[in-house]
């Protein structure tokens, strides 16, 4: 079941102990929220500097280990019905929710520290290419997830 | 419409011209045909025991005598017995099938023209094709015998 960001929101209000829904970051392709778990993968969200679009990333392997050094290996996806930043990809996939699409690409994703939330600094890349795009995230405890929530319900389509 | 080795027996019987399937090949995988074309791919196929093994490679179809680089993927069928490992992401193959059972594969032509002779490298689900497998010309293949069989050895990626 997808945890909303409202859990999120919910788990601040009643400031409950550091979870996975209270995770952002300030990264350089803007903010970063902690989504859901989908199986064993961390789901992380933000919006595409140049189309806006949705871009959801899966990193197999980080449930429950997001607060732990380490290097996972995982993959972005657009939605194929949104306006995507990126050239649609030859071949689809299928995302670990079930969702078909031709906008991804290849992630490799460092968790540089302990503890929660930690900093991380990604390589991203397109379709199979070799993730070669630097993306790293940083600890931001100002986030706000209202304005984000927003964005997201406006986000195009 | 899928042209299947029944068509390829028939074009043989008539004595008709190079056509789909009429190239197969004798690898470390075993026999190899070019079975089909969907788009722009064509697909080879072989079989890992009772298992299909395809082969999608971009830009080859129709190319009979332009031949040279090219990239794609392999796909065996989901919950198929697949003795390759099970992807953190499935992929959808050019006839919309759906499998955790991949990989990616680039490929060179030793010749520009039909038939041709190649070396191609292949890996598994993301990582960088790495693996050998070459196809070599066999005048004597034997259509009759080619189809799903018995495993022989262990699966070696």
């Amino acid at each position: 079941m997808r945890v909303k960001i409202c859990t999120a929101l919910a788990a601040l209000a009643m400031t409950a102990a550091p979870a996975f829904g209270d995770a952002a970051w300030t990264s350089n392709l803007g903010p970063v929220v902690y989504d859901v778990d989908a199986g064993n993968a961390v789901v992380l969200m933000h919006f595409t500097p140049g189309s806006g679009a949705v871009r959801r990333t899966f990193l197999p392997g980080l449930a429950g280990n997001l607060g732990h050094r380490g290097t996972y290996s995982g993959y972005w996806v657009e939605g194929d019905d949104t306006v995507s930043s990126t050239p649609a990809c030859d071949v689809s996939i299928i995302d670990a929710e079930g969702n078909v699409t031709a906008h991804w690409g290849r992630v490799e994703f460092v968790v540089v520290n302990d503890g929660l939330p930690s900093a991380w600094d990604a390589q991203i890349g397109n379709c199979f290419e070799t993730p070669a795009t630097s993306w790293s995230g940083r600890d931001n405890g100002d986030f706000d997830y209202e304005a984000f929530e927003r964005r997201r319900n406006g986000s195009p389509k | 419409m899928r042209n299947t080795l029944c068509l390829t027996a028939a074009l043989l019987a008539l004595g008709a011209a190079p056509a789909l399937a009429d190239e197969a090949w004798v690898t470390d995988l075993g026999p190899v045909i070019y079975e089909d074309e969907i788009g722009e791919y064509a697909i080879f196929l072989h079989y890992d025991g009772a298992v299909a093994h395809r082969t999608y490679l971009r830009g080859l179809a129709g190319n009979f005598d332009n031949r040279g680089h090219f990239t794609g993927y392999w796909t065996e069928q989901e919950n198929a017995g697949s003795r390759t490992p099970v992807c953190d992401v499935a992929i959808a193959d050019e006839n919309g099938n759906i499998t955790h059972h991949w990989g990616r594969v680039e490929i060179d032509f030793l010749q520009p023209g039909f038939p041709g002779e190649w070396n191609a490298r292949i890996g598994n689900c993301f990582e960088a094709p790495a693996r050998i497998w070459n196809g070599r010309l066999d005048d004597s293949f034997d259509y009759s015998g080619f189809g799903p069989h018995e495993p022989a050895t262990p699966k070696g990626h």
